[in-house]
């Protein structure tokens, strides 16, 4: 990316600006403006907040879930309890953390990467932030309806999710409520991304970041309302006599699997490509050699993309599907694991005779390719139909998730948080700190997960609160882990608050090989407005 | 005023209740409306979509044959080259005043392949009884290879005064069946165990 810069005026946009704009630009300071605010830096830092505090909440029922697992028995919530807890721990980790995240970032980095003075409809965004505050109050009270909170696991399958309580009905409320403002971001970021771009950034020129989260959008826009259908089904399967999925009135239960599934799969991509553009920034930083491949890491974000559409039977090889949709998803499955090689073979590649350095971002980063790519080979070996038929719904399976989702969705956030907050806050975090949090995760997290892989070898179904004799050994060790991963996340938010209260001055383009507009064009911190004067990208 | 301009207006105007714009220049203004709108067009599109994966699902099912499934797929045990005779004969033991009969006395079935047959069984007596079956086969080989799935003989039959019930046999014949054996006959024979049964029960 080029470094010239010309200042153009442009005298529409700065007439346009004084007359609409004076009304928000009262800077920081008042801390009310948070509900009036149309500043995307604003609500970049508001999403962030609201993330890591889901993030927390969502911490602390997996604690439960594994105390209540640490030994065989029932030692601290009952059955009932323990299913709403793994329900409700995986939608807050995915609508309420994850994705809220990526969003933040979206708000903070998108307009100054490519040049924008902020989102295409800063009014839009704001009300998409607002409208996660009552999903996640209608989510925490659903624990203390009659009845409880939804308890059929984040996937909402029928019968289960029919015969819920009232929970279960605020449950598909927040979701859409959830989506809605999923929706209304993406729109956001998709037009700023196509629109709003300073004159010379060229599509093929934005940082991975924004490519990553243009591809993410449109799955978002594509799949959520999907999503949206499934749930209303179900609500009026509950409420209104229809049997879309209710067996006993003549509905199909599988239909169900398969809308949700048509969702679901694209949205464990939403969960990582941003995350995917994240890494995409930071590895080229700390090799000091621009990122490998930058075309084809376009392609094959696009191309995991579109697989991900025809790929959704894998989650279902056991309902009794013939044997060509097996093989099918199977191979369409397979087919995934090659756009997604591509990308970690370009990061392997950026830092191939770079010259490393290892600061936390990066020890991030590192930790998400290796630990990512084991996730990426135990979800190859669940898309070997015979072997999914035995591991299905075993340990196996949360292995293999938490292994893409915590070192790449999480860790990638992670980067992200350390490599920006020099940055967004102009102080430097503690890097020894840092550099303690990120062992103390790989360690623990491979603590926690890693003995899971055994016990789904070994056949201990997933969701369950009890289990045979024979796995106690390995789920004491996972909960010991567990507790080690949680408590660790404390130094973050510690690093985090330090950082912003008295961290060192950080300096304008804090690490050396950043080559991305907020660090060649803009002081640290950025100041609240940025880009009102297009820069001209050469 | 042409089409166009009429479409700029709507577009300015309507946009205004959902966004404040945050663009360079009218132009750019424009262009994000117009963005906004086909961006949201998508929503409804994937909700009609969703909506007929509903039909579209069953269709293709159907259309593909695939309702059922694996239990669908033929039964490559049944031998369809041949079939063995099989009699149904019921006797009682001495003393016992049931009616017991067969509801079918003959049906001809090829090896492998499951059927259900009935028995009919009444209690003439004025009341509760216990019996129980044992069956025999002719010629004595043929049991070998008769495989029986249920049966009323698996366990005691206890019939209330003046009850009357019909009780299935279901069974298949092995494919393994010797070439020489064209017919088989099953007898059951009823047997009075009221006291024994009683008698289990008091201890
Ligand atoms: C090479 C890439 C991948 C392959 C081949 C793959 C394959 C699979 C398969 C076959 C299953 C179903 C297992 C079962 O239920 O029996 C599964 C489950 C899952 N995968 Fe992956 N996967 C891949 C990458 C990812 C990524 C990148 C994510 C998210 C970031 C992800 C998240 C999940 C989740 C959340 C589930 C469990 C869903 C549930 O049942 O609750 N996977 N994967
Ligand atoms: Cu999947």
């Amino acid at each position: 990316m080029s470094t010239a810069i010309t200042p153009t005026h442009d005298h529409a946009y700065q007439g346009a600006h004084d007359a609409r704009d004076h009304h928000d630009d009262h800077g920081p300071g008042n801390w009310t403006r948070i509900f009036t605010t149309t500043n995307h830096k604003d609500i970049g830092s508001m999403y962030l907040w609201f993330s890591l505090f889901m993030f927390f909440v969502g911490g602390s029922m997996a604690l439960l879930i594994r105390a209540e697992l640490f030994q065989p028995g029932l030692q601290f919530v009952q059955p009932e309890v323990f299913n709403s807890l793994t329900t409700v721990h995986a939608l807050i980790m995915i609508f309420g953390a994850v994705m809220p995240a990526f969003t933040g970032f979206a708000n903070w980095l998108i307009p100054m990467q490519i040049g924008a003075a902020d989102m295409a409809f800063p009014r839009m965004n704001n009300w998409s932030f607002w409208l996660m505050i009552p999903a996640a109050i209608l989510l925490f009270a659903s624990f203390f309806v009659p009845g409880g909170a939804a308890a059929s696991g984040w996937t909402l399958y029928p019968p289960l999710s029919i015969q819920g309580g009232i929970g279960l009905d605020m449950t598909i409320l927040a979701i859409h409520i959830l989506g809605a403002s999923s929706i209304m971001g993406s729109i956001n970021i998709i037009t700023t991304l196509l629109n709003m771009r300073a004159p010379g950034m060229t599509l093929m020129k934005m940082p991975m970041f924004c490519w990553t989260w243009l591809i993410t959008a449109y799955l978002m826009i594509a799949v959520m309302p999907v999503l949206a259908g499934a749930i209303t089904m179900l609500l009026t399967d509950r409420h209104f006599g229809t049997s879309f999925f209710n067996a006993a009135g003549g509905g199909d239960p599988t239909m169900f699997m398969h809308i949700f599934w048509f969702f679901g799969h694209p949205e464990v991509y939403i969960l990582i490509l941003p995350a995917f553009g994240i890494v995409s920034q930071i590895i080229p930083t700390f090799a000091r050699k621009p990122l490998f491949g930058y075309a084809s890491m376009v392609y094959a974000t696009a191309s995991i993309a579109m697989l991900s559409f025809i790929v959704w039977g894998h989650h279902m090889f056991t309902v009794g599907m013939p044997a060509a949709g097996q093989l099918f998803f199977m191979y369409a499955t397979m087919l995934i694991a090659v756009p997604t090689g591509v990308k970690i073979f370009n990061w392997i590649a950026t830092m191939w005779r770079g010259s490393l350095s290892f600061e936390t971002p990066m020890l991030f980063c590192i930790g998400f390719l290796c630990m990512f790519t084991l996730g990426g080979f135990s979800g190859l070996v669940l898309a070997i139909v015979p072997v999914d038929i035995t591991l299905h719904n075993t340990y196996y399976v949360v292995a293999h998730f938490h292994y893409v989702l915590f070192p790449g969705a999480i860790w990638g956030l992670m980067a992200g948080v350390y490599f920006w907050l020099p940055k967004f806050t102009g102080r430097m975090y503690n890097e020894t700190l840092g550099k303690w949090h990120f062992w103390l995760s790989a360690i623990s997290f491979n603590i926690t997960f890693f003995p899971q892989h055994f016990l789904g070898l070994a056949g201990m179904p997933r969701r369950i609160p009890d289990y045979a004799l024979q796995f106690a050994e390995w789920n004491m060790v996972s909960s010991i882990g567990a507790f080690i991963l949680g408590f660790s996340q404390l130094l973050f938010v510690w690093n985090v608050v330090s950082c912003i209260r008295s961290g060192e001055k950080a300096k304008a383009k804090q690490w050396e090989g950043a080559d991305s507009l907020e660090w060649t064009h803009l002081p640290s911190p950025v100041p609240y407005h940025t880009f009102e004067i297009a820069p001209v990208i050469k | 005023m042409g089409a166009g301009r009429i479409r700029f207006y709507f577009i300015q105007v309507f946009g205004q209740f959902f966004v404040k714009d945050n663009a360079r220049s009218l132009q750019v203004q424009h262009t994000n409306r117009i963005m906004l709108f086909k961006l949201l067009l998508i929503v409804p599109v994937m909700l009609i979509f969703c909506a007929s994966l509903v039909p579209l699902y069953r269709q293709i099912c159907k259309v593909l044959g695939i309702t059922a499934t694996r239990s669908m797929a033929a039964n490559t045990q049944v031998d369809a080259s041949r079939f063995i005779a099989v009699d149904f004969v019921a006797n009682l033991n001495t003393n016992f005043a049931w009616n017991f009969a067969p509801v079918e006395k003959h049906v001809d079935i090829h090896p492998g392949e499951k059927m259900t047959v009935n028995y009919r069984v009444t209690n003439t007596l004025p009341y509760a009884t216990t019996g129980r079956a044992v069956p025999s086969f002719a010629p004595i080989e043929g049991g070998l290879y008769f495989n029986k799935i249920e049966c009323f003989c698996f366990s005691n039959q206890t019939m209330q005064a003046g009850e009357t019930r019909d009780m299935p046999v279901t069974f298949y014949v092995n494919t393994n069946i010797p070439k020489e054996i064209g017919a088989i006959a099953l007898s059951y024979t009823f047997f009075n165990v009221t006291e024994a049964s009683d008698g289990a029960k008091k201890l």
